[in-house]
């Protein structure tokens, strides 16, 4: 096999954090209610006491490219968009990620979150130990819109409320916060 | 608060349906490709300054953002009618060799790879990165990672973001490249081309070296002789940034060599009602239907059909992997659609090695990176070779500047004809009375259409992971004889 040669200095492009946690609202802005992650997300940093400690994130590529910028991070929290039929439109439940670091691939373009977290902790980057992520139930948006519907807007404040009150109540802010 | 189980977590970036009818004697009578559309997205353009589509096109989808963003601010430039200094371009030709070394390593180690590192038939769990690392070595994931993070850094400095650029304005780039990170990304290019060797050699070990996987590419099964659509410069040679679109028809011989701003004399589009996407063809040849030849408008815009439509390569390493290709397939072109990997690892190859290129080119210092636009406004066509084929944005002002009307044919979209086709063929071989339709004999037709690394992404990013791809198998009354869900099991 090809050899390569000893490795370039590292890219400083994902130094280690340690102690922090990486905010991520996950989801298109111009994709309608898709984007309703990252809104939530900078709702929800300014709702937590210690920020200093936390790196608000906006993200609205891929799996891969997600995992790639958690890389350095010690938890992430992760607000995104939910599609559920069953659930009312604002509901906030909280999506547990099982732990199979052997899944399929997940798309037609992107290798998974999780196998690419996966990947990154074999090879001995520093990956967040701890991920939680928060969906929020949507009607799958069929336009290209940069608004939110009027029935996700109206419960935008509850949903705000619901994800900061869950992450200041269960002391899952970054150490260090009051 | 509710919670659920997600296993695994997926973000949908567009995803896929395949239908397959049988028929009375249990062989394939039809076969569907289906995705759903996201609309409006004109509509969504229509009435904002053109300027701004630079930066709104990045976000039509999750996985090529660089390569709208070049098409768009080049529709700029030509709507504004201004012509770039010399520094602009080759800053742009930079930082998008550095997105195709990204996106093409990603494609070739995570997405198509896998097929042949891990098998195809070996269970859709160990068909991933993870298992291509357990085959080649621990090391390769953090060379991937790496390389990644390093193609991911040459677009921030140069497009100040990485994913979603922004520096790319009409006339040029926004801010001049400073010595310092000039260093930085000869470094990183370097890399590129080590990388991009290494690949080579773990593509000649794994796929070349493997008998069968050779007699899987060179058999009927995934072949097709359809013309070959790419672009090239002055010389011929490929470039992904600029140049004219050539296409060749299926014997190899030149057929047209056009301007982007004249794809609409040379492309139409047909409609079928059984799905949103329109198929692209040669309007001077015609569409005659899901059928393959030079009687056919039926073409490829893929990494393979642009080594076709070129006549050859502008750097020396990737020019000599391609003469050896076209040496074991005994001649031009080529048309096996599995050969598409190999044609993406040259490809790889090129992309790093004109990065390198222009990476050393004192002139990306210069400080004159934009001409500033005077000129009304008025309409213009930005083309680029995405990874995943041509990708054309056409955009019509009125003399303030505001979108009247936009068009895009985004690089999947000039392969749907060839991509249901290659489906339906693979389908047709795979699916027989008696065959048990096991994951293999599904992954096999899958593979068909991965080879084309097919992106839908304009789909929505909702979770909990609609299938990104479900195929299934009807038999002649319409019952549900089979069905797989990729990413689900």
């Amino acid at each position: 096999m090809t050899r390569m040669e000893p490795c370039l200095p590292r890219a400083d492009v994902a130094p280690n954090k340690p102690g922090k946690t990486a905010l991520v609202g996950l989801g298109n802005p111009a994709h309608g209610d898709d984007g309703i992650g990252p809104v939530v997300a900078r709702h929800v940093y300014n709702l937590l006491h210690n920020p200093a400690n936390v790196d608000l994130l906006e993200h609205a590529a891929s799996g891969f490219s997600l995992a790639e910028r958690l890389v350095g991070y010690q938890r992430a929290v992760i607000v995104d968009a939910l599609t559920d039929p069953q659930a009312e439109v604002g509901t906030v439940s909280q999506v547990e990620i099982q732990d199979s670091p052997g899944c399929s691939f997940l798309s037609f373009h992107t290798a998974g979150f999780h196998d690419i977290l996966s990947l990154a902790r074999a090879v001995g980057l520093e990956v967040p130990r701890a991920i939680v992520m928060y969906g929020i139930t949507i009607r799958e948006p069929g336009t290209f819109s940069e608004n939110l519907s009027a029935e996700l807007a109206a419960r935008l404040p509850q949903i705000v409320k619901a994800i900061a009150g869950e992450e200041i109540r269960e002391n899952r802010t970054p150490a260090g916060s009051s | 608060m509710r919670k659920i189980m997600i296993d695994p977590v997926t973000r949908l970036e567009g995803h896929g349906k395949i239908a397959i009818f049988l028929n009375d004697e249990g062989a394939v009578e039809n076969c569907y490709f289906q995705v759903p559309e996201l609309r409006g997205f004109e509509q969504f353009c229509v009435g904002r300054p053109v300027e701004e589509m630079p930066r709104i096109t990045t976000r039509i989808c999750g996985v090529c953002p660089e390569a709208h963003h070049m098409a768009s601010v080049k529709a700029c430039d030509a709507v504004f009618k201004v012509e770039l200094p010399p520094a602009a371009k080759k800053l742009r030709e930079l930082l998008y060799s550095s997105f195709f070394v990204g996106d093409h390593t990603l494609h070739f180690y995570a997405l198509g790879g896998p097929d042949f590192v891990v098998g195809p038939d070996a269970p859709p769990e160990e068909r991933n990165i993870l298992g291509v690392v357990k085959k080649v070595g621990l090391e390769v994931g953090g060379k991937v990672i790496e390389l990644r993070k390093r193609a991911q850094r040459v677009v921030s400095i140069i497009g100040g973001k990485a994913l979603h650029p922004v520096a790319c304005v009409p006339g040029g780039v926004a801010k001049p490249l400073k010595p310092e990170e000039r260093d930085e990304i000869v470094g990183h290019t370097d890399y590129f081309v080590e990388f991009a060797k290494f690949t080579i050699g773990v593509f000649d070990q794994v796929v070349r070296g493997n008998q069968a996987y050779v007699d899987m590419i060179r058999s009927d099964t995934y072949t097709h002789r359809f013309y070959s659509m790419g672009t090239v410069d002055e010389n011929n040679k490929l470039n992904f940034y600029d140049g004219k679109v050539r296409v060749v028809d299926p014997d190899g011989k030149e057929f047209v060599k056009f301007p982007p701003r004249d794809y609409l004399q040379v492309l139409a589009e047909h409609v079928e009602p059984w799905t949103y996407l329109k198929f692209p063809f040669l309007k001077q040849v015609g569409w005659k239907g899901f059928v393959e030849g030079k009687d056919s408008g039926v073409y490829r815009a893929t990494p393979l059909s642009r080594l076709n439509a070129a006549d050859g390569l502008a750097t020396p390493l990737a020019q000599e992997q391609y003469e050896r290709m076209y040496e074991r397939f005994e001649g031009k072109p080529v048309h096996q659609t599995l050969a598409t990997h190999w044609a993406r690892v040259i490809e790889l190859l090129y992309a790093a090695e004109r990065a390198a290129q222009l990476a050393r080119d004192d002139e990306i210092l210069s400080d004159r990176t934009r001409t500033i636009p005077t000129a009304t406004p008025s309409e213009g066509v930005g083309c680029v070779e995405a990874p995943r084929g041509t990708l054309y944005h056409h955009y019509i002002t009125d003399e303030r500047g505001i979108l009247q009307k936009v068009n895009l044919i985004v690089g999947t979209t000039n392969n749907h004809a060839a991509i249901a086709m290659s489906i339906r063929k693979a389908a047709h071989v795979m699916i027989r009375r008696g065959v048990e339709i096991t994951d293999g004999v599904l992954n096999r037709i899958e593979m068909a259409f991965r080879a084309y690394d097919p992106c839908f992404g304009c789909a929505t990013h909702a979770l909990p992971g609609k299938m990104p791809l479900e195929v299934q198998v009807f038999d002649s009354h319409g019952t549900l004889l089979a069905s797989r869900r990729r990413g689900s099991e």
